[in-house]
């Protein structure tokens, strides 16, 4: 492998086109006219490295990653208390450390803090509703939250998005770089959310349904839910053999 | 060895209305505990380079600005240098950090990062990346980021001899990929998601 191979040559797996929705969705009403309609480049030589590019662990405060505290450290919000965990992985199953990961989500009454949020339900003063934090050494990550209420939006009909939080997630390249939304277990207005339905395979659309795990709960306190998230992997580093 | 992949891939989502919350909390009045916020921080005074500021404007469909998308960009530095797992402690430049995000202006549209040029990287003899600057868009409506690269109109000689412009001398839309050079030191790239203009998007 010479110089150029080894350093801008692009090695991710590609983007999984049956996974990620099309661009062109037109139930989301908004995708309409904001996807492109040509097909993509592809191209193979790019730099994309991030590696402690992006925010380095004394950059977080220590409230970061508690939504409860954060942005009102004297006073709780209203809501039902929660602990979001997972592992941050590649398609290897590689655990993906030191990566910075980004939420944000309405309060406990479907609300976001945003000037654009036109819906009757009230702020909660204790609430923002951002987080982050960086993975630790083993690909793990945690927020504590409130659990965000569902929220009605202009969509040309009744439409009600299903509790979620969103996530914005980095990994170690610009190429990794991924924005989802997490979806809570048992919620029926999944299967009625345009954009949730915007995944056609139904296992990538349970990919992001967290999951309740009441061994991780801590009790009178918070109730647990767990969220893997799978980032393209690097296919110049060889798998390990399956058995 | 096994040749299959062990897990898929999350799938995307739009980023939605509300992505300000989650990527540039101070800008819809989120100020509490955090210490920095990654807005245009792409750059110190202390690194080399000459300083440019670009600048545009992401259009839809109906040729209407879109106000609330994020941008994010990622370039070398002016040497044409990135950092990266491998590179060595000693290399490591504190003063530049390849990477940065700002949002659409709320009433104009306007995104605009103020950055260095980046350099020209040498592939090989004959083959050179010419300065370029990776863009990565999401915004409502949006159902996975856009990736595109801006090229500069005023590097003719050294846009010749980029490996990923040569593919595309063919195509019709090759000039979306060229900042105008508006005034010194400023450029402008307009970002078209659909229509005759449509900005070339890349699968990389
Ligand atoms: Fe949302």
């Amino acid at each position: 492998m010479d110089f150029f191979d080894k350093n801008f040559h692009n090695s991710f797996y590609p983007i999984d086109k049956n996974i990620h929705p099309k661009s062109f969705f037109p139930d989301y009403k908004s995708s309409i006219l904001r996807s492109p309609k040509k097909k993509f480049v592809s191209i193979d030589t790019i730099i994309s490295d991030l590696y402690g590019n992006v925010l380095d662990k004394k950059d977080l405060g220590f409230l970061d990653n508690d939504l409860t505290r954060n942005f009102n450290k004297h006073n709780e919000p209203i809501g039902e208390r929660i602990v979001v965990y997972g592992k941050l992985l590649d398609e290897n199953s590689k655990p993906i450390p030191n990566s910075l990961i980004e939420i944000w989500q309405a309060n406990s009454s479907g609300k976001y803090r945003h000037s654009g949020d036109t819906y009757k339900a009230p702020l909660d003063p204790n609430f923002g509703g951002w987080g982050r934090c960086l993975t630790d050494e083993n690909g793990n990550y945690y927020f504590k939250t409130i659990k965000p209420g569902a929220y009605p939006w202009p969509n040309g009909g009744n439409n009600w998005r299903p509790a979620h939080i969103h996530f914005s997630i980095f990994g170690l390249s610009f190429l990794q770089r991924l924005v989802t939304q997490m979806y809570f277990e048992g919620d029926p207005l999944i299967a009625k959310c345009p954009i949730a339905q915007s995944i056609n395979d139904k296992k990538a659309l349970e990919s992001l349904i967290s999951k309740l795990d009441l061994n991780k709960s801590i009790h009178m306190d918070y109730i647990a839910y767990q969220f893997n998230i799978i980032l393209r992997g690097d296919k110049s580093i060889p798998l390990e053999k399956s058995e | 060895m096994s040749t299959e992949k062990k897990l898929k891939q999350t799938p995307s989502q739009t980023a939605g209305p509300y992505l300000h919350i989650g990527f540039l909390p101070k800008k819809v009045g989120i100020n509490s505990s955090f210490s920095r916020e990654l807005n245009n921080l792409i750059l110190s005074e202390k690194t080399d380079g000459t300083r440019i500021e670009i600048s545009g404007k992401i259009y839809d469909g109906n040729n209407e600005v879109l106000k609330d998308a994020i941008v994010e960009i990622w370039q070398v530095d002016s040497n044409g240098n990135y950092q990266s797992r491998l590179t060595k402690k000693n290399q490591y430049n504190k003063n530049f950090s390849n990477w940065g995000r700002t949002s659409c202006d709320f009433n104009t549209g306007l995104w605009k990062f103020n950055t260095i040029k980046p350099g020209i990287v040498q592939l090989n003899k004959s083959e050179i990346l010419a300065p370029h600057i990776w863009l990565w868009i999401v915004a409502r409506g949006i159902n996975l980021g856009l990736y595109t690269c801006m090229y500069f109109s005023d590097e003719n000689t050294h846009n010749r001899l980029d490996r990923n412009l040569k593919k595309l001398f063919n195509n019709s839309n090759l000039q979306s990929l060229f900042a105008v050079n508006v005034e010194k030191y400023k450029y402008e790239f307009n970002i078209h998601l659909q229509g005759n203009k449509e900005t070339i998007f890349f699968d990389v």
